[in-house]
């Protein structure tokens, strides 16, 4: 076990390289120009252009340029074009909220999933599995960003129940759940509808395999009941694919959360991306991408090694 | 491939539950905890005063975004600024000046003043600031500073400092100007006053790294206390302050991008200042909980030409495209009423802005006319043609909401006039990039964008040449050149008086209208709502209301 | 999606080749699915209503009428007017040829390159199978959502450049799959006699193993489209969808966000559509699976 989760962060390397080329490719590849982002257009003819592309190290052919920043991303030593900060500093900040969006949200969701995909699959095709269905393909296609404006006029502006933005009261410094609470609510609200439906789905397939499988007929023939096959063979079993599709919606955590914090105004890795991106900030470009990559490898890192924990008779290639 | 679903043998069933169990509790302790919160954590003098903006800056040195104008109004005080009304000039950091009998020279005298950390405001510190903002490798130039003495040649590192600001004694400075200057106070006395002790050590090849950028130190009002990058920034009153202290403890600037978000939390309480959408203001109106705010936006909608494109070449064509478009209806439909024609860039309240000029009425039949003197007729398809050159042109923009809808407003007004536009929005970084650059000036045919005027934070003549100045980049992407204008703006830089320089920028003003050099479409109301609890004094801009933080009257 | 989880449906069909016998038992059993009917019904009619949109629409998408800015669904505008006094229900009709175009078109070149590297990776083996896995993994490790907003941002976005993004980020499941289908294929008997018969690697990749995996490929494009006019839909949210003037669901919804509450219809119409679009897609998709599936037979 240790080794295979060695070989895999070993094989890892090369994908975040590769990774960091085309991103690369693709930032030198768009038209636009970060210096000219940075100085307002009416200033533009007596900003000295020149003297900024320099000190951004922007006057030098693409090799060195990916050269000097790959060896500063990996040093820590990266500055965000815009501020002139410490990219660490910038995402450092920005990665604590998201996670913690992201990870409750995941939890609600698992934890709302696991019994609405049983029961579902326990009888398949009746009229409790259609309407779970129903309503799972109905969550699949509404915006979350449409639920999420009705949630804040619902509980901010009508009942004032909750705050709709920030993660903490004014001048309040840590992150003390105490504090913290009322402003996750909502987001993490929207953040775990917006993976629950296929969550479900995907467990719902996958629990269905299971419960058809011939031992569980067996079990049944050899005159067991309902709920001991249940609980001795199923549920076990059952955890392994939910445990995989947790592994997949972890992306579609990740741009979830983008949507959710432009709305509720957090201070997150997915505001920072698109801005990023939008004032052709590179060095902020590619520290997001960087660490999302390293965060979906992570993810099913996890996933694959916790699958290998919860049925240890499963081979590796 | 793995092979799931044979029966696990390790893990047993009440292990299962007892991990299940586990995260519940978890869960369900961080829900539980915590009676509920309130909203705001009350400091020393109450709870503090939270503002939003349209965004925030990404730095305070060296910047050109208007969110950090808007922020520096708090932090920083400057020698002297035109009154927000009437464009007197108000002495702050200059207690007094006087001017030389040729005009080129004037002396201030500082008033006794401190900076945020105590030590007092000292000539020393207003020759470095100004030659701060003059070095070499400053990112911005000014017109207006070099318009002193020796700033040219300190700036083209010709000189070791600018010889025009000489320090008289520790609470006088001089500075001399290579001509008369019809705009001192404006252009020259609007400089942020920093201290010279704050900025040791630095190397203005990298002074974004340098502490000062992220926690400035000023003379004004206020002093940043926390900054946390794109989500808020947090100000704490400078008891010290020479216009005494200031009657807010702290004020809060946060950044909300959802205009419902940002609405929801004030009629909640949970911020006490923001923007309002046209349609939801009627609302905000009627609402007792806050106190609506109705000000003139900083900025006007306007579309242009290629001066040099066949069709726009004629003034008449010009005209007449002016002429198409309803201005007062875009007022109600785009900004529900809340805005007004205008025929100048000059902000109203100003002075300066010539009232008297009546612009171009909206008259389809007339602009009709007017294209057909100028040799275009209709096709087979509606659409006037001149020389077998059908009138389709394309009008650019920026990607934005606002942009968008004004460019559709005028799509469909100049097809009632047969001329077809096509819409190419442009996401920023190509905008400015690419599109919007002198090299690719013969390229551009019509544009559609907004001018920023933030007078009196920044002089006229700036704006005003940045615009139309034919040796400035604006005027260069539209091939823009007029003798008459170019010349205008001369000798409004030389003016002997007040009314010399009225003079000067009525008769300005008259020639860009009748030239037809940018179609000025419409300056928005910047609509606000405040909680109850806050009483601002009478305000019409918003970087007034800012700059009016520490007088506000707070319940 | 699913592919990860369950093995192929065609677990009963490996080895057919032809067209006729059993083939036409997974039919029947599609016609015979209440829901997939439902699907496949609310897709043509969309199909149809925005083949036929200029016929069917009352005013010219764009078309502004100042003074029925935002009026309410009525005898004007059946389905009511946006902020510049367009109608809606025109907008929304020809929105459905943009937002369909896209996500059909865009689902259809994700499954493409996935059938394409799938294909090659699963019936070479060996050394070119590693190299494409990589690349595969390294385009899974990109978070979806990310790169199409990176690109977008810096290119500007356009019907193109989302084509493009929403097609070349979504291949790797479909590679997956085609490449684990291919492998167990390739070991079966009918390939060693094509082989053995001399046939080329291309003519049995072609004539042989593809027809094979068509059922799969269907499920996947039609999953994928659900998905991609979702996709459209958010990055309109975040002002990198289908630019203005042409109209997309995506953008008549984003539109429509400041007046979520004053005008609802604005943005709850063109809501509706890529909602029944999503089910339907997911509808048919399903149906198709289960059809081709033995094991659902209960």
């Amino acid at each position: 076990m240790g080794w295979y989760i060695v070989r895999r962060l070993v094989h890892a390397v090369p994908i975040l390289v590769g990774v960091t080329v085309v991103t690369f490719a693709v930032l030198a590849a768009a038209p636009g120009d970060p210096v000219l982002m940075m100085v307002a257009p009416e200033q533009q003819n007596t900003a000295d252009l020149a003297a900024l592309r320099a000190q951004l190290g922007l006057n030098k052919p693409l090799p060195v340029q990916y050269a000097v920043m790959m060896t500063n991303l990996v040093t820590g030593r990266l500055r965000s074009f815009r501020e002139r900060r410490p990219v660490a500093e910038i995402i450092g900040g920005a990665l604590g909220p998201t996670a913690l969006l992201a990870g409750l949200a995941l939890a609600a969701a698992a934890i709302v999933s696991a019994p609405v995909a049983l029961v579902s699959a326990l009888r398949p095709y009746s009229a409790l599995d259609h309407v779970v269905t129903m309503f799972s393909l109905l969550g699949i296609a509404l915006p979350s960003f449409w639920f999420a404006l009705v949630l804040i006029f619902v509980f901010t502006d009508r009942l004032t129940w909750l705050p709709a933005s920030g993660l903490r009261p004014e001048g309040v410094a840590g992150y003390s759940p105490a504090l913290v609470w009322p402003y996750l609510v909502m987001p993490t609200i929207v953040l775990a509808l917006s993976i629950l439906p296929l969550l479900v789905r995907y467990a719902r397939s996958a629990l269905l395999e299971t419960l058809h499988e011939e031992y569980v007929l067996v079990a049944r023939a050899k005159g067991l009941t309902g709920a001991r096959v249940l609980g001795r063979h199923v549920l076990r079993n059952s955890l392994v694919p939910v445990v995989t599709v947790l592994g997949l919606v972890i992306p579609g955590l990740l741009s979830g959360a983008l949507v959710v914090e432009s709305i509720f105004a957090i201070p997150g890795i997915g505001r920072l991306t698109v801005d990023g991106a939008l004032a052709r900030d590179y060095p902020v470009v590619m520290t997001t991408t960087v660490v999302g990559a390293a965060l979906v490898i992570v993810s099913n890192l996890l996933t694959d090694v916790s699958y290998a924990f919860l049925d240890p008779r499963i081979r590796f290639d | 491939m793995r092979a799931p679903g044979r029966p696990m043998s390790r893990l047993t069933r009440r292990e299962l539950i007892r991990r299940q169990v586990a995260a519940g509790g978890a869960a369900a302790a961080l829900l539980g905890l915590g009676a509920e919160a309130p909203a705001r954590a009350a400091t020393a003098g109450g709870a503090p005063v939270v503002l939003t903006l349209f965004g925030l800056p990404t730095r305070l040195v060296g910047s050109t975004e208007i969110t950090a104008a808007y922020v520096l109004l708090l932090v920083h005080d400057v020698l002297a600024r035109p009154d927000w009304n009437t464009g007197t000039p108000v002495p702050r950091l200059a207690e007094r000046w006087s001017r030389s009998a040729d005009g080129r020279s004037y002396t201030v005298v500082l008033r006794p003043a401190t900076f945020q950390d105590g030590r007092p405001v000292t000539a020393d510190d207003v020759k470095f600031s100004y030659e701060f903002y003059l070095h070499p490798q400053y990112p911005l130039a000014d017109e207006a500073l070099l318009e002193i003495d020796g700033a040219q040649a300190y700036k083209q590192g010709r000189a070791p400092a600018v010889s025009g600001i000489t320090v008289v004694d520790p609470r006088t400075v001089r500075f001399t100007l290579t001509r008369r200057y019809a705009f001192f106070v404006e252009g020259i006395l609007g400089a942020e006053i920093m201290p010279k002790h704050a900025w040791t050590g630095v190397d203005m090849g990298r002074m974004l790294e340098h502490p000062y950028a992220r926690r400035p130190v000023g003379a004004g009002p206020y002093r940043l206390t926390d900054w946390k990058q794109n989500d808020s920034m947090t100000f704490d009153a400078f008891p010290g302050y020479w216009n005494g202290r200031p009657a807010v403890d702290r004020a809060v600037v946060r950044w909300i991008p959802e205009p419902a978000t940002l609405e929801a939390e004030l009629r909640a309480g949970h911020v006490d200042a923001a923007v309002i959408l046209p349609d939801d203001f009627p609302a905000f109106q009627r609402d007792q909980r806050v106190r609506p705010l109705r000000m003139t936006a900083e900025y006007c909608y306007w579309f242009g030409f290629n001066h040099k494109h066949p069709f726009f070449q004629d003034v008449r064509v010009r005209r007449a495209l002016a002429q198409a478009v309803d201005r007062e209806t875009m007022v109600r439909t785009l900004a529900r009423g809340y805005g007004r024609t205008v025929n100048s860039i000059i902000p109203p309240q100003a002075p300066l802005y010539n009232a008297s000029l009546t612009g171009h009425r909206y008259d389809p039949a007339g602009a009709r006319d007017l294209l057909r003197e100028a040799g275009f007729a209709p096709g087979p398809d509606g659409i006037l043609q001149k020389d077998g050159r059908p009138f389709r042109v394309r009008y650019n923009f920026l990607s934005e909401k606002r942009y968008q809808d004004v460019g559709l407003v005028v799509q469909q007004y100049l097809r009632d006039v047969g001329v077809d536009i096509t819409l190419g929005p442009l996401e920023r970084g190509q905008f400015f990039g690419r599109f919007w650059q002198p090299a690719n000036a013969p390229n551009i045919e019509m544009v559609g964008l907004s001018y920023y005027v933030l007078w009196p934070v920044e002089p006229l003549q700036a704006s005003l040449e940045g615009a139309f100045l034919s040796t400035t980049q604006w005027a260069r992407n539209l091939q823009y050149s007029n003798p008459e204008v170019d010349g205008l703006l001369r000798e409004a830089a030389q003016a002997v008086d007040a009314g010399a320089l009225k003079t000067i920028y009525y008769r300005l003003q008259e020639v860009l209208v009748n030239d037809v050099a940018w179609v000025v479409l419409y300056r928005p109301d910047e609509l606000w709502a405040l909680r109850r609890r806050i009483e601002p004094p009478p305000v019409h801009e918003l970087a007034q209301l800012f700059d009016s933080v520490a007088r506000w009257h707070v319940t | 999606m699913s592919e990860r989880v369950l093995p192929g449906p065609a677990g009963a069909s490996s080895g057919r080749r032809g067209r006729t016998g059993p083939r036409a038992t997974p039919v029947r059993r599609l016609l015979r699915n209440p829901r997939t009917v439902a699907g496949a019904l609310i897709l043509g009619a969309l199909g149809l209503s925005a083949v036929l949109a200029p016929i069917l629409t009352p005013y010219a998408p764009d078309r502004a009428d100042f003074l029925a800015r935002l009026a309410p669904p009525g005898p004007g505008h059946l389905l009511g007017a946006d902020h510049l006094g367009r109608d809606v229900l025109s907008r929304v009709l020809w929105a459905s040829r943009t937002s369909l175009l896209i996500g059909v078109i865009s689902a259809a070149v994700a499954v493409g390159l996935g059938v394409i590297v799938g294909g090659i990776a699963g019936y070479s083996g060996g050394w070119t199978d590693s190299v494409l896995m990589r690349c595969t993994d390294v385009m899974l490790a990109f978070p979806v959502f990310f790169i199409a907003v990176m690109f977008l941002a810096l290119f500007g976005p356009s019907i193109a450049g989302l084509i493009v993004v929403l097609g070349g980020t979504s291949w790797p499941p479909s590679a997956r799959l085609v490449r684990g289908e291919f492998l167990r294929l390739r070991q079966l008997d009918f390939i060693a006699a094509a082989r053995a018969l001399g046939a080329s690697r291309l003519r049995i990749m072609a004539r042989h193993l593809l027809p094979n995996v068509v059922a799969v490929v269907v499920i996947s494009v039609t999953l994928r489209v659900g998905l991609a006019i979702l996709a459209e839909a958010s990055l309109s949210y975040l002002g990198l969808g289908v630019q203005p003037p042409t109209p997309s669901w995506g953008n008549i919804i984003a539109d429509g966000r400041d007046y979520l509450l004053t005008a609802w219809w604005v943005s709850l119409v063109p809501g509706l559509f890529v909602l029944l679009s999503v089910l339907a897609f997911n509808l048919v998709g399903d149906g198709i699976r289960d059809a081709f599936d033995p094991k659902m037979q209960t």
